[in-house]
């Protein structure tokens, strides 16, 4: 599969403009997200509102298009520092061997033992609230699965005769890392990000949703359906349709550009041991 | 065999071991000291002196090991400490929420198999053809779908706009199915979508060889090809992921007991983290760490014993989600 392939695809064109949108929010929002008008509370879509008022008065449409900023970001961030301490710890895994990896590989057996959602209320609950905890939170527990998957990729080549080759001539462990071992993973490492982004989406969703992610002063997908179930029983249901399908449309966006990216071509040491743990369900 | 089985549980207690290190050092980053989470605004009153004692019996001046060896023997015995909230033992508070959580997760996780089994068999047979693209096109869109915006739209639909399901608690009697329908099924619904994917692959992966080719060249029926043949192949690796699902629905019945005001752990859980009742958010991390380490080891020891292929690497079977 071409590169172009990937890029045109339609889930990558819809991922795009939803970031265009977010990215344009000041432009398009016409008004002020944080602006509360308690004399037109729960107006419905339509009126003046495209698609409608909260509780507060405050207009969907405009925190839909701010609050998109806050849960892209959010994902994109988490998903960076998962994949970033998961490569890291991956590549120690898979180098160093014996006891260092044993107990790598046992605390990532023991994180996934937790349930995702029960470990990241466990940490914002001591966590200061804000949207760096919520970034750390994230970030922090969603490395396991790719810490594997790398530590799978480097002992296929660690032992190959290039890698021999690289460190008789000199090659210092940085070097080796960059110019053999990365390119390598890659491949993998891109399926995995679109995973993690997803994951890291649905995550900031769920916490906020739950009353423990994004303080409710910045709005995000998540936090914008925290207090929709108790509005949903008067009838106001714009307030909890919009911003989940939002996210479940990005979140499906996500997993079919992973799909497509898994369907390209990989290099043979890549495709020899698929884990097969790869759901991240919040 | 045996070799494999003594690994596996040496393994899977060496994980819990760790896991009761994150507990430890979790209680070492509560804001604040101990002595001060027990009594609260009356430490300012103590003297200096009653202060050193009370951290004296609490052991908080003993060296940090020996204050995890005393904290482990203390949750080894069942004493967990009170719930700040109403002061009973924290074991009390959680043991009351198990039934209904297990009774939920039972319900969820039939479901969810049944599901599983069902599309992921029909699709894998037809492999490539219309009804497969759809009913992979439907789990991809599942697996998007935010677990407790799946709750809410179905309450939106079911319980409000057609008003034939109730939308919160667990009825009157002991258990009201028309109670648990909604929460099982969102949190079967909403993890379907990755295990129908799953199952349609490993079946599609079993379906395929010259053996089978062979059987139906010799006339063995479709029925009994896939009856005696295509699942017996896929049922090892599957024992192991439905194993692993567990973790998973317990963690969806975090939000799901949540929305359907359902009384289990999920929505203790959540009430503990936003309450900061430590005890029993700890309490509760502990037990489900334990009981998701022990459904995986025996989901891994049962596959193990059904396909001996599984004991050499003991690679295979390690939990999943």
């Amino acid at each position: 599969m071409k590169i172009k392939h990937v890029i045109f695809s339609p889930a990558a064109v819809g991922l795009f403009l939803l970031a265009l949108l977010s990215a344009a929010a000041p432009l398009l929002a016409g008004v002020d997200p944080a602006e509360v008008r308690m004399d037109r509370i729960l107006q419905p879509p339509g009126s003046g509102h495209p698609l409608g008022t909260d509780e507060l008065g405050r207009d969907v449409w405009s925190r839909l298009l701010y609050g998109g900023r806050v849960s892209l970001a959010v994902g994109f961030l988490a998903m960076a520092l998962s994949i970033s301490v998961g490569m890291i710890l991956g590549t120690i895994s898979g180098l160093a061997g014996g006891f260092i990896d044993r107990l790598i590989m046992r605390t990532s057996d023991m994180l996934l033992s937790i349930p995702s959602i029960l470990l990241m209320i466990g940490l914002q609950a001591i966590a200061p609230a804000g949207l760096l905890s919520v970034i750390l939170v994230i970030g922090l527990t969603g490395w396991m699965l790719i810490t594997r998957v790398i530590r799978t990729e480097i002992r296929a080549i660690r032992k190959e005769t290039y890698m021999l080759a690289a460190k008789k001539l000199g090659a210092g462990p940085v070097r080796r890392f960059i110019s053999h071992l990365l390119p390598r993973c890659l491949p993998s490492i891109i399926v995995l990000a679109a995973g993690s982004a997803g994951h890291a989406i649905l995550a900031e969703a769920t916490l906020s949703f739950l009353g423990l992610g994004i303080p409710q002063t910045i709005p995000s997908w998540g936090n914008m359906l925290t207090g929709a179930q108790g509005y949903l029983m008067s009838g106001a249901w714009w307030l909890a349709v919009f911003p989940g399908l939002c996210i479940a449309l990005t979140i499906y966006f996500i997993h079919v550009l992973g799909d497509r990216l898994q369907a390209g071509p990989r290099c043979p040491s890549a495709r020899k041991e698929q884990n097969p743990h790869g759901h991240s369900g919040a | 065999m045996a070799l494999f089985l003594l690994k596996r549980v040496a393994e899977s207690a060496f994980v819990l071991v760790l896991g009761s290190l994150l507990c430890f050092a979790f209680i070492q980053l509560i804001p604040g000291d101990p002595a001060a989470a027990m009594y609260g605004d009356q430490l300012q009153k103590l003297t200096e002196a009653d202060r050193l004692r009370i951290s004296e019996n609490l052991g908080l001046d003993e060296p940090v090991p020996v204050q995890y060896i005393h904290w482990a023997s203390q949750v080894l015995q069942g004493n967990w400490g009170a719930s700040y909230l109403t002061g009973e033992p924290a074991d009390e508070v959680i043991v009351r929420t198990l039934l209904p959580t297990a009774v939920l997760l039972m319900a969820s996780q039939v479901l969810m198999i049944g599901l599983a089994l069902f599309f992921g068999l029909t699709s894998a047979l037809r492999r490539d053809g219309l009804y497969d693209r759809i009913v992979l096109a439907a789990s991809v869109l599942l697996m998007a779908i935010p677990p407790f915006w799946l709750g809410l739209m179905m309450m939106l639909f079911f319980s409000i706009r057609l008003g034939v399901l109730p939308s919160s608690g667990m009825g009157a009697g002991p258990f009201s199915i028309s109670h648990l329908i909604l929460p099982a099924l969102v949190i079967a619904l909403s993890h379907a979508g990755y295990y129908i994917r799953l199952f349609r692959n490993h079946f599609a992966a079993s379906s395929m060889g010259g053996h089978l080719l062979a059987l139906r060249a010799r006339g063995v029926p479709h029925r009994r090809i896939v009856i005696a043949h295509i699942l017996p192949n896929a049922a090892a690796p599957l024992i192991v992921y439905t194993g692993a699902s567990l973790a998973v629905s317990l963690a969806g019945s975090v939000v799901v007991e949540t929305i359907f005001s359902w009384p289990g752990l999920g929505r203790l859980a959540l009430k503990s983290a936003l309450a900061h009742d430590y005890p029993v958010l700890l309490g509760i991390i502990l037990l489900s760490m334990a009981f998701v380490i022990l459904v995986n080891l025996l989901a891994s020891l049962l596959a193990a014993w059904m396909d001996p292929r599984l004991r050499g690497s003991g690679a295979e079977g390690r939990n999943g989600q």
